[in-house]
């Protein structure tokens, strides 16, 4: 990595070949006017380098977690891409049933442990039947048919009928 | 070819950042054309005895290091 002072007329006369030592060799040149230094030409990818080092000095945080990243990957704890994508649907799950929790806490005064253990226990009952039986019912919804390949995944509520609570969800593809 | 790997932390913020089904396939594609091509990211300035790099998928920021053997996903930031 080299550091060259030339001038604004030089410069000009070849910045294809100076952009290119920037990009390739890592130069950097000092461009002046009349004698004083005016700008910086440094390749792309040293300039992202730059930012990323200046995000990082304002980002505490981010510099702990690559740390604890890389502490957690040297003692062998690197998670397989398909147990990825599992765990962040299992996280998001959590951090959902825990925001639930705290809100119907709030509303009803039950403490938040009991309300989060009743919704456990009714999500693992609703997955369980949707995994034995491909459709479930949840208590005041109606019944949940399984997730159908090629959909948009979105449950469809059709219009209520009266006398007739207990009404079939379906996905966006059926309808 | 390399292998890849996600670090616990790197999955949590990852979760924090409520990807898509659709983002969560790009980030493991993107993930596994870097180990094909680690270099395909710049060079992040981290005093670290492997270097570290950084690779932007949409609205996500992989930081990851590698070696001959295997590619690891140190961290997933907000880009």
């Amino acid at each position: 990595m080299a550091e060259e002072l030339t001038s604004i007329s030089k410069a000009r006369a070849s910045l294809t070949r100076l952009s290119r030592a920037a990009k390739r060799r890592m130069h950097r040149y000092i461009i002046t006017h009349e004698g004083l230094p005016q700008s910086v030409l440094v390749g792309f990818d040293e300039y992202l380098s730059m930012k990323a080092a200046v995000d990082l000095m304002q980002h505490p945080e981010i510099v702990a977690d690559i740390q604890a990243g890389l502490h957690e990957l040297d003692e062998g704890k690197g998670i397989s891409p398909a147990e990825m994508k599992q765990r962040v649907r299992q996280m998001e799950r959590q951090e959902e049933t825990a925001r639930l929790a705290t809100e119907i806490s709030a509303a009803s005064g039950v403490d938040p442990g009991t309300v989060e253990a009743v919704m456990d226990s009714l999500a693992e009952r609703i997955l369980s039947q949707v995994e034995s039986r491909g459709r479930a019912s949840i208590p005041g919804v109606g019944e949940v048919v399984r997730y159908l390949p090629g959909s948009s995944g979105r449950l469809k509520v059709p219009e209520a009928t009266e006398g007739a609570p207990e009404t079939a969800l379906k996905t966006e593809t059926e309808s | 070819m390399r292998s890849y790997w996600y670090s616990p932390t790197a999955v949590k913020r990852l979760a924090e950042l409520h990807p898509t089904d659709e983002e969560l396939e790009a980030i493991d594609s993107e993930a596994k054309m870097l180990a094909k091509t680690p270099k395909t990211g710049f060079l992040l300035p981290f005093d670290n005895p492997r270097e570290l790099r950084r690779y932007d998928v949409g609205r996500f920021g992989l930081i990851y290091r590698f070696d001959d053997k295997r590619l690891d996903i140190v961290v997933v930031i907000g880009a």
